[in-house]
Protein backbone atom coordinates (compact mmCIF):
# COMPACT_ATOMS: atom_id res chain seq x y z
CA UNK A 1 0.00 0.00 0.00
CA UNK A 2 2.71 2.56 0.96
CA UNK A 3 4.54 1.76 -2.30
CA UNK A 4 1.18 2.53 -4.43
CA UNK A 5 1.13 5.90 -1.97
CA UNK A 6 4.65 7.05 -2.93
CA UNK A 7 4.40 5.98 -6.98
CA UNK A 8 1.34 7.92 -7.19
CA UNK A 9 2.92 10.80 -5.16
CA UNK A 10 5.66 10.62 -7.52
CA UNK A 11 3.10 10.60 -10.75
CA UNK A 12 1.45 13.72 -9.39
CA UNK A 13 4.35 15.57 -8.82
CA UNK A 14 6.01 15.17 -12.12
CA UNK A 15 2.90 15.57 -14.18
CA UNK A 16 2.15 18.70 -16.07
CA UNK A 17 -0.59 20.41 -17.82
CA UNK A 18 -3.41 17.83 -16.60
CA UNK A 19 -4.63 14.57 -17.24
CA UNK A 20 -3.32 13.98 -20.72
CA UNK A 21 0.33 14.27 -19.95
CA UNK A 22 -0.28 11.50 -17.56
CA UNK A 23 -0.93 8.82 -20.10
CA UNK A 24 3.03 8.30 -20.77
CA UNK A 25 4.18 8.97 -17.19
CA UNK A 26 1.32 5.54 -16.15
CA UNK A 27 2.76 3.84 -18.84
CA UNK A 28 5.93 4.11 -17.68
CA UNK A 29 5.97 3.79 -13.90
CA UNK A 30 3.29 1.27 -13.63
CA UNK A 31 3.83 -1.04 -17.37
CA UNK A 32 8.11 -0.57 -17.14
CA UNK A 33 8.43 -0.06 -13.69
CA UNK A 34 6.44 -1.69 -11.47
CA UNK A 35 5.00 -4.07 -14.12
CA UNK A 36 2.10 -3.95 -12.18
CA UNK A 37 -0.55 -3.98 -15.45
CA UNK A 38 -0.30 -3.99 -19.11
CA UNK A 39 -0.18 -1.18 -21.32
CA UNK A 40 -3.43 -2.34 -22.82
CA UNK A 41 -4.75 -2.37 -18.93
CA UNK A 42 -3.63 1.48 -18.71
CA UNK A 43 -4.65 2.81 -22.26
CA UNK A 44 -8.06 0.87 -21.20
CA UNK A 45 -8.36 2.49 -18.00
CA UNK A 46 -7.24 5.52 -19.29
CA UNK A 47 -10.16 5.85 -21.93
CA UNK A 48 -12.58 5.10 -19.20
CA UNK A 49 -11.66 7.76 -16.94
CA UNK A 50 -12.47 9.69 -19.67
CA UNK A 51 -15.62 8.59 -19.38
CA UNK A 52 -16.77 9.59 -16.20
CA UNK A 53 -16.60 12.31 -14.11
CA UNK A 54 -14.04 14.68 -13.09
CA UNK A 55 -10.45 15.13 -12.90
CA UNK A 56 -9.18 12.20 -15.46
CA UNK A 57 -5.97 11.86 -13.48
CA UNK A 58 -7.94 11.02 -10.31
CA UNK A 59 -10.36 8.59 -11.88
CA UNK A 60 -7.12 6.31 -13.92
CA UNK A 61 -5.35 6.90 -10.01
CA UNK A 62 -8.17 5.20 -8.77
CA UNK A 63 -8.76 2.39 -11.46
CA UNK A 64 -5.64 1.02 -10.58
CA UNK A 65 -5.69 1.73 -7.14
CA UNK A 66 -8.37 -0.48 -7.25
CA UNK A 67 -6.77 -3.15 -8.91
CA UNK A 68 -3.87 -3.14 -6.99
CA UNK A 69 -5.47 -2.83 -3.50
CA UNK A 70 -9.45 -2.91 -3.92
CA UNK A 71 -11.51 0.41 -2.31
CA UNK A 72 -8.93 1.17 0.06
CA UNK A 73 -6.21 1.39 -2.85
CA UNK A 74 -7.77 3.25 -5.25
CA UNK A 75 -8.61 5.96 -2.17
CA UNK A 76 -4.64 5.73 -1.56
CA UNK A 77 -4.17 5.79 -5.16
CA UNK A 78 -6.16 9.04 -5.40
CA UNK A 79 -4.78 10.95 -2.06
CA UNK A 80 -0.84 10.05 -3.72
CA UNK A 81 -1.73 12.30 -6.67
CA UNK A 82 -3.10 15.24 -4.74
CA UNK A 83 -0.22 15.08 -1.83
CA UNK A 84 2.41 16.99 -3.68
CA UNK A 85 -0.27 19.56 -5.93
CA UNK A 86 -2.02 20.50 -2.39
CA UNK A 87 1.58 21.04 -1.01
CA UNK A 88 2.70 23.33 -3.58
CA UNK A 89 -0.63 24.77 -4.54
CA UNK A 90 -0.79 25.75 -0.82
CA UNK A 91 2.75 27.30 -0.78
CA UNK A 92 1.97 29.53 -3.68
CA UNK A 93 -0.87 30.47 -2.74
CA UNK A 94 0.59 31.89 0.51
CA UNK A 95 3.43 33.62 -1.31
CA UNK A 96 1.41 34.79 -4.00
CA UNK A 97 -1.05 36.63 -1.95
CA UNK A 98 1.39 38.87 -0.56
CA UNK A 99 2.77 39.22 -3.98
CA UNK A 100 0.06 40.66 -5.72
CA UNK A 101 0.05 44.05 -4.55
CA UNK A 102 3.59 44.96 -7.09
CA UNK A 103 2.77 46.06 -10.33
CA UNK A 104 5.56 43.81 -12.02
CA UNK A 105 4.03 40.89 -10.61
CA UNK A 106 0.54 42.03 -12.00
CA UNK A 107 2.46 42.66 -15.78
CA UNK A 108 3.85 38.99 -14.95
CA UNK A 109 0.22 37.51 -14.72
CA UNK A 110 -1.74 39.30 -17.31
CA UNK A 111 0.82 37.99 -19.72
CA UNK A 112 0.58 34.78 -18.75
CA UNK A 113 -3.37 34.87 -18.80
CA UNK A 114 -3.19 35.54 -22.03
CA UNK A 115 -1.27 32.87 -22.64
CA UNK A 116 -3.55 30.94 -20.94
CA UNK A 117 -5.82 32.07 -23.09
CA UNK A 118 -4.70 31.19 -26.15
CA UNK A 119 -3.61 27.46 -24.70
CA UNK A 120 -7.57 27.03 -24.15
CA UNK A 121 -8.08 27.99 -27.24
CA UNK A 122 -5.91 25.33 -28.97
CA UNK A 123 -7.45 22.96 -26.88
CA UNK A 124 -10.87 23.48 -27.62
CA UNK A 125 -10.06 23.36 -31.16
CA UNK A 126 -8.57 19.79 -30.40
CA UNK A 127 -11.11 18.54 -28.38
CA UNK A 128 -14.32 19.77 -30.67
CA UNK A 129 -12.16 18.23 -33.56
CA UNK A 130 -12.10 14.91 -31.65
CA UNK A 131 -15.83 15.18 -30.35
CA UNK A 132 -17.85 16.30 -33.11
CA UNK A 133 -17.50 14.14 -35.97
CA UNK A 134 -21.20 14.74 -37.42
CA UNK A 135 -23.68 17.00 -37.66
CA UNK A 136 -25.36 16.55 -34.66
CA UNK A 137 -22.72 16.56 -32.67
CA UNK A 138 -21.85 19.86 -33.95
CA UNK A 139 -24.81 20.91 -33.38
CA UNK A 140 -24.92 19.61 -29.53
CA UNK A 141 -21.41 21.18 -29.20
CA UNK A 142 -22.84 24.91 -30.36
CA UNK A 143 -26.10 24.61 -28.59
CA UNK A 144 -24.25 23.66 -25.13
CA UNK A 145 -22.00 26.71 -25.49
CA UNK A 146 -24.58 28.89 -26.45
CA UNK A 147 -27.24 27.38 -23.14
CA UNK A 148 -23.83 28.09 -21.18
CA UNK A 149 -22.64 31.45 -22.35
CA UNK A 150 -25.90 32.97 -23.06
CA UNK A 151 -28.78 31.50 -21.24
CA UNK A 152 -26.46 30.72 -18.51
CA UNK A 153 -27.41 27.57 -17.67
CA UNK A 154 -26.21 25.93 -14.76
CA UNK A 155 -23.42 23.06 -15.84
CA UNK A 156 -24.98 20.61 -13.88
CA UNK A 157 -28.65 20.94 -16.14
CA UNK A 158 -26.22 20.71 -19.04
CA UNK A 159 -24.41 17.52 -18.33
CA UNK A 160 -27.94 16.06 -16.93
CA UNK A 161 -30.28 17.10 -20.12
CA UNK A 162 -26.97 15.80 -22.75
CA UNK A 163 -26.87 12.86 -20.87
CA UNK A 164 -30.75 11.76 -21.23
CA UNK A 165 -30.50 13.54 -24.85
CA UNK A 166 -27.72 10.60 -25.34
CA UNK A 167 -29.82 7.74 -23.71
CA UNK A 168 -33.11 8.91 -25.95
CA UNK A 169 -31.63 9.65 -29.08
CA UNK A 170 -28.11 7.75 -29.41
CA UNK A 171 -28.99 5.58 -31.99
CA UNK A 172 -28.69 8.81 -33.98
CA UNK A 173 -24.69 7.40 -34.59
CA UNK A 174 -26.28 3.97 -36.09
CA UNK A 175 -28.94 4.82 -37.62
CA UNK B 1 -18.23 30.86 7.90
CA UNK B 2 -19.38 27.29 9.23
CA UNK B 3 -21.91 28.24 5.87
CA UNK B 4 -18.79 28.57 3.61
CA UNK B 5 -17.36 25.59 4.41
CA UNK B 6 -20.68 23.70 3.95
CA UNK B 7 -21.38 25.48 0.25
CA UNK B 8 -17.26 24.96 -0.24
CA UNK B 9 -18.21 21.13 0.52
CA UNK B 10 -21.76 20.94 -1.24
CA UNK B 11 -19.98 22.49 -4.57
CA UNK B 12 -16.55 20.93 -5.20
CA UNK B 13 -18.50 17.18 -4.48
CA UNK B 14 -21.27 18.46 -6.96
CA UNK B 15 -18.50 19.45 -9.31
CA UNK B 16 -16.15 15.93 -9.03
CA UNK B 17 -19.34 14.23 -10.05
CA UNK B 18 -21.21 16.06 -12.46
CA UNK B 19 -18.07 17.27 -14.69
CA UNK B 20 -17.72 15.20 -17.65
CA UNK B 21 -14.71 16.05 -19.86
CA UNK B 22 -11.67 16.55 -16.91
CA UNK B 23 -10.12 19.35 -15.46
CA UNK B 24 -11.33 21.80 -17.98
CA UNK B 25 -14.66 21.25 -17.43
CA UNK B 26 -14.17 21.49 -13.57
CA UNK B 27 -13.28 25.41 -14.51
CA UNK B 28 -16.84 26.00 -15.84
CA UNK B 29 -17.89 24.94 -12.87
CA UNK B 30 -15.91 26.74 -10.70
CA UNK B 31 -16.99 29.94 -13.19
CA UNK B 32 -20.24 28.78 -12.19
CA UNK B 33 -19.83 28.82 -8.28
CA UNK B 34 -17.85 32.07 -8.51
CA UNK B 35 -20.37 33.49 -10.08
CA UNK B 36 -23.39 32.36 -7.63
CA UNK B 37 -21.32 33.45 -4.39
CA UNK B 38 -19.38 36.29 -5.45
CA UNK B 39 -16.36 34.07 -3.67
CA UNK B 40 -13.85 35.61 -6.30
CA UNK B 41 -13.76 38.09 -9.33
CA UNK B 42 -13.42 36.71 -12.81
CA UNK B 43 -9.50 37.78 -13.21
CA UNK B 44 -8.28 36.22 -9.95
CA UNK B 45 -10.12 32.85 -11.25
CA UNK B 46 -8.24 33.08 -14.58
CA UNK B 47 -4.68 33.79 -12.10
CA UNK B 48 -5.85 30.46 -10.54
CA UNK B 49 -6.01 28.96 -14.10
CA UNK B 50 -2.91 30.28 -14.47
CA UNK B 51 -1.19 29.16 -11.45
CA UNK B 52 -3.03 25.49 -11.90
CA UNK B 53 -1.57 25.29 -15.45
CA UNK B 54 1.91 25.97 -14.92
CA UNK B 55 2.26 23.80 -11.61
CA UNK B 56 2.82 20.04 -11.63
CA UNK B 57 -0.38 18.65 -10.76
CA UNK B 58 -3.88 18.11 -12.23
CA UNK B 59 -5.19 21.27 -13.20
CA UNK B 60 -8.51 20.36 -11.58
CA UNK B 61 -7.15 19.32 -8.48
CA UNK B 62 -4.36 22.47 -8.73
CA UNK B 63 -7.19 24.83 -8.91
CA UNK B 64 -9.38 23.34 -6.62
CA UNK B 65 -6.61 23.86 -3.89
CA UNK B 66 -6.19 27.28 -4.62
CA UNK B 67 -10.27 28.23 -4.91
CA UNK B 68 -10.79 26.29 -1.29
CA UNK B 69 -7.62 28.31 -0.35
CA UNK B 70 -8.85 31.74 -1.79
CA UNK B 71 -12.17 31.57 -0.57
CA UNK B 72 -11.09 30.43 3.08
CA UNK B 73 -8.38 33.02 3.46
CA UNK B 74 -10.28 36.40 4.90
CA UNK B 75 -10.66 34.11 8.01
CA UNK B 76 -6.43 33.66 8.26
CA UNK B 77 -3.94 31.73 6.93
CA UNK B 78 -5.02 28.34 9.05
CA UNK B 79 -8.63 28.54 7.42
CA UNK B 80 -7.10 29.07 4.09
CA UNK B 81 -4.96 26.24 4.29
CA UNK B 82 -8.04 24.11 5.58
CA UNK B 83 -10.06 25.53 2.55
CA UNK B 84 -7.90 24.15 0.04
CA UNK B 85 -7.62 20.96 1.37
CA UNK B 86 -11.82 20.47 1.94
CA UNK B 87 -11.95 21.67 -1.93
CA UNK B 88 -9.88 18.92 -2.95
CA UNK B 89 -10.96 16.43 -1.06
CA UNK B 90 -14.71 17.29 -1.74
CA UNK B 91 -13.63 17.47 -5.24
CA UNK B 92 -12.10 13.93 -5.55
CA UNK B 93 -14.26 11.83 -3.05
CA UNK B 94 -17.74 11.55 -5.10
CA UNK B 95 -15.11 10.73 -8.67
CA UNK B 96 -13.09 7.74 -6.13
CA UNK B 97 -16.73 6.31 -5.33
CA UNK B 98 -17.68 6.34 -8.94
CA UNK B 99 -14.69 4.90 -10.65
CA UNK B 100 -14.88 1.82 -7.28
CA UNK B 101 -18.63 1.20 -8.75
CA UNK B 102 -17.31 1.07 -12.74
CA UNK B 103 -14.63 -0.98 -11.64
CA UNK B 104 -16.54 -3.58 -9.92
CA UNK B 105 -18.65 -4.21 -12.84
CA UNK B 106 -15.65 -2.70 -15.65
CA UNK B 107 -17.19 -4.90 -18.79
CA UNK B 108 -20.71 -3.90 -17.62
CA UNK B 109 -19.96 -0.55 -17.86
CA UNK B 110 -18.25 -0.76 -20.94
CA UNK B 111 -20.59 -2.87 -22.75
CA UNK B 112 -23.72 -0.88 -21.56
CA UNK B 113 -25.76 0.84 -24.17
CA UNK B 114 -27.33 3.27 -21.60
CA UNK B 115 -23.48 4.67 -20.78
CA UNK B 116 -22.54 4.52 -24.09
CA UNK B 117 -25.74 6.32 -25.53
CA UNK B 118 -25.15 8.39 -22.79
CA UNK B 119 -21.87 9.49 -24.15
CA UNK B 120 -22.35 9.82 -27.59
CA UNK B 121 -23.60 13.02 -26.45
CA UNK B 122 -21.26 13.71 -23.55
CA UNK B 123 -18.43 13.87 -25.18
CA UNK B 124 -19.70 16.89 -27.56
CA UNK B 125 -21.55 18.26 -24.66
CA UNK B 126 -18.22 18.39 -22.83
CA UNK B 127 -16.66 20.27 -25.79
CA UNK B 128 -19.07 22.59 -26.15
CA UNK B 129 -18.38 22.70 -21.64
CA UNK B 130 -14.99 23.61 -22.32
CA UNK B 131 -15.35 26.28 -25.13
CA UNK B 132 -17.62 28.00 -22.38
CA UNK B 133 -15.18 27.58 -20.00
CA UNK B 134 -12.83 29.13 -22.50
CA UNK B 135 -14.46 31.61 -23.35
CA UNK B 136 -14.75 33.10 -20.03
CA UNK B 137 -10.80 32.78 -19.68
CA UNK B 138 -10.63 34.68 -22.83
CA UNK B 139 -12.60 37.42 -21.89
CA UNK B 140 -11.31 38.52 -18.81
CA UNK B 141 -7.40 37.98 -20.17
CA UNK B 142 -8.24 40.51 -23.07
CA UNK B 143 -10.51 42.42 -21.31
CA UNK B 144 -13.48 41.88 -24.03
CA UNK B 145 -16.79 43.55 -23.73
CA UNK B 146 -19.63 43.71 -26.28
CA UNK B 147 -21.21 46.94 -25.00
CA UNK B 148 -19.78 49.06 -25.82
CA UNK B 149 -17.21 46.84 -27.50
CA UNK B 150 -14.00 47.17 -26.18
CA UNK B 151 -10.67 44.60 -26.12
CA UNK B 152 -7.58 45.20 -25.08
CA UNK B 153 -5.31 45.49 -28.19
CA UNK B 154 -1.44 44.44 -27.06
CA UNK B 155 -3.24 41.51 -25.62
CA UNK B 156 -5.08 40.47 -28.67
CA UNK B 157 -2.03 40.63 -30.56
CA UNK B 158 -0.24 38.54 -28.05
CA UNK B 159 -3.11 35.92 -27.92
CA UNK B 160 -3.38 35.66 -31.95
CA UNK B 161 0.45 35.40 -32.08
CA UNK B 162 0.55 32.45 -29.29
CA UNK B 163 -2.50 30.81 -30.95
CA UNK B 164 -0.48 30.79 -34.03
CA UNK B 165 2.49 29.31 -32.42
CA UNK B 166 1.02 26.83 -30.91
CA UNK B 167 -0.73 25.36 -33.81
CA UNK B 168 2.57 25.04 -35.86
CA UNK B 169 3.34 21.67 -36.45
CA UNK B 170 6.60 22.24 -35.63
CA UNK B 171 6.11 23.46 -32.21
CA UNK B 172 3.79 20.99 -31.32
CA UNK B 173 6.80 19.18 -29.46
CA UNK B 174 7.01 22.59 -27.25
CA UNK B 175 5.78 22.26 -23.68
CA UNK B 176 2.85 24.45 -22.86
CA UNK B 177 4.56 25.68 -20.04
CA UNK B 178 7.50 27.57 -22.00
CA UNK B 179 4.87 29.69 -23.65
CA UNK B 180 3.10 30.11 -19.75
CA UNK B 181 6.47 31.75 -19.31
CA UNK B 182 7.18 33.58 -22.49
CA UNK B 183 3.28 35.25 -21.73
CA UNK B 184 4.65 36.20 -18.54
CA UNK B 185 7.87 37.77 -19.47
CA UNK B 186 6.38 39.33 -22.39
CA UNK B 187 3.62 40.89 -20.11
CA UNK B 188 6.24 41.99 -17.92
CA UNK B 189 8.26 44.04 -20.55
CA UNK B 190 5.33 45.55 -21.97
CA UNK B 191 3.85 46.23 -18.76
CA UNK B 192 0.08 45.00 -19.50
Amino acid sequence: MLELYVTFVKIGAVMFGGGYSMLPLLIRELVDNKKWCTEEEVLDYFSLAQCTPGVIAINSATFVGYKRGKTLGGIVASLGVVTVPLLVITIIAAVLQNLMEYPLVQHIFAGVRVAVAALMTVTIVRLIKKAAKDYVSWIIVIVAFLLLTVVKLDSVWLVLMAAVFGILFGRWKKA
Amino acid sequence: MIKTILLLIYEFMKTGLMAVGGGMACIRFLQDMIAKYGWLTGEELANIIAVAESTPGPIGVNAATYVGYSVLSPYGQGWALLGGVIATLSLISPQIAVIVMVAKGLEKYRRSKLVNDAFDALRPAAAGLVAAAGWSVIRSSLSISVAPFHVDVVSLILYGVLVTLMLLPKLKKVHPVLFLAAGGLIGALLSL
